[in-house]
């Protein structure tokens, strides 16, 4: 049997307990992803009388990360920036509710990505690098994303037969293998005739490999496949994705400046180039009780912006040698919110940046551009480096 | 008449509209029909046999 990629999801959902899992209920549309396991697996030297370079394999730091590759809009941006940045009190109505982020501890989500007929379960994630950039005009958002745990398949330990009501699961991969289940889960148990039986989970016991369910006629063997069956997406009305033509730049002296300048098409920078990445260097270091991150902590943030712009004036060369700050206002608004007049929007502000580099490359035929690096700094003036806002349909208690 | 061979029927249990691949919109609260495999948290299974069904192979 073969499964098609464009039939998977990605599901996501807010954590009420940091690490502790539930079912994901937001379905987001995947652009890619190679969110994995990492094992560290390495050859098991230890000299046992054999000749041969190791007879198995043994376990070392256990990490899960990858990339997640959406298109942003309004609604999911938020999420995105949810497991980022620490939100605000939001405010507004149905109409348009507004979410303040800003440099500060994220929320942790529970996500599920679909692979064939199983779940691939990641509880406790949170976003390490937050990337934004406009591909063919459309706003692209890179998540590199780290979790302390995964629950996607496993083993019967013991075997069934007749009428049960519990089973307990192989400690092959972890001494808590039902670690990432949530009552409510479907599990599909293989049974000795090869097929595969639904059951929904009504117990996931403190043991930590101990499952309950409602009494079932199950002949298993130990040692049978166990997966986490994925779910049947559902989506909410999608808003279209942020566009660079519906997006405004301001550069100034100041952010105050900066906003202003964004306000109007005449006052605002046309960029031929934009991208930002918003780094939380999350420390996941191993530490005793959990052979997986036992918790993502945020390090020292930081971002950096690049940029395109058409050299025009001497400006940005005089401000790259100079080290001269300045202040980015990106607005970007989106869809009308239904039932109102109110756009979607997501604004962005750097409060001080400086360009690392500032190349005005020559070549035959074309524009000479300023194509610039950027480094965000925290502005001391406004005691702040970073400021975001989203506009919306999603009212804030759905983060 | 359901277009899926069983008598499953969901719910939409969320304020949302939900569109769902392969079944269509379904509106809050909304009962419509499904298929036996159908899973999803944002639906609450209606008249779906309490024992448990078994899957062909892996879906």
């Amino acid at each position: 049997m073969t499964y098609l990629s464009d039939k998977s999801y990605l599901a996501l959902k807010p954590e009420t307990t940091e690490g502790t899992p539930v079912i994901p209920s937001i379905f987001c549309p995947l652009i890619s992803e190679s969110v994995k396991t990492i094992l560290n697996y390495d050859a098991d030297r230890r000299m046992k009388g054999n000749e041969f370079k190791s007879d198995d394999l043994l376990k070392g730091s256990r990490k899960h990360e990858g990339d997640i590759v959406v298109l942003a809009d309004a609604d999911n941006l938020a999420h995105f920036l949810n497991m980022t940045l620490k939100k605000g009190v939001s405010t507004g109505s149905a109409t348009g509710y507004t979410h303040p982020f800003t440099i500060g501890d994220p929320k942790s989500y529970t996500i599920e990505i679909q692979k064939g007929p199983y779940a691939q379960r990641y509880f406790g994630v949170k976003v390490d690098q937050l990337k934004g950039e406009f591909v063919d005009q459309k706003l692209q958002i890179t998540a590199s994303i780290k979790a302390t745990g995964q629950f996607s398949v496993g083993k019967l330990n013991t075997a069934l037969s007749g009428e049960v009501t519990s089973l307990k699961l192989s400690h092959d991969y972890d001494s808590r293998p039902n670690s990432g289940l949530v009552v409510g889960d479907i599990i599909c148990v293989q049974l000795d005739n090869g097929t595969y039986q639904n059951i929904t989970l009504t117990d996931v016991n403190a043991d930590g490999e101990t499952v309950g369910f409602e009494s079932a006629s199950i002949t298993a063997a130990s040692g049978n496949n166990i997966y986490l069956k994925a779910q049947t997406p559902s989506y909410t009305s999608l808003s279209n994705p942020l566009l660079q033509g519906n997006t405004l730049v301001g550069i100034a002296a100041t952010s105050a400046l900066a906003d202003t300048a964004a306000a109007s098409k005449a006052t605002a920078t046309p960029l031929y180039q934009f991208s930002f990445v918003v780094k939380n260097n999350l420390l996941d270091g191993q530490a005793t009780g959990s052979q997986s991150p036992i918790k993502l902590l945020p390090q020292t943030r930081e971002a950096q912006l690049s940029i395109g712009r058409l050299f025009e004036d001497v400006g940005q060369h005089v401000a790259w040698l100079n080290s001269v700050k300045q202040a980015l206002t990106l607005s970007s608004n989106g869809d009308v919110i239904s039932g109102g007049s109110t756009k979607e929007n997501f604004t962005i502000k750097f409060h001080k940046i400086k360009p690392i580099t500032n190349d005005e490359p020559l070549e035959v035929g074309s524009l000479i551009m300023d194509n610039q690096e950027m480094e965000v700094l925290y502005d001391t003036a406004d005691a702040v480096a970073i400021n975001v806002s989203i506009i919306n349909k999603t009212a804030g208690t759905s983060y | 008449m359901s277009p899926f061979f069983n008598n499953m029927k969901i719910k939409n249990i969320t304020k949302e509209t939900l569109t769902v691949p392969g079944i269509g919109i379904i509106n809050p609260g909304e009962i419509v029909d499904a298929p036996e495999d159908f899973h999803n948290i944002n639906f609450e299974k209606i008249g779906f046999k309490k024992e448990l069904k078994i899957n062909n192979k892996e879906q």
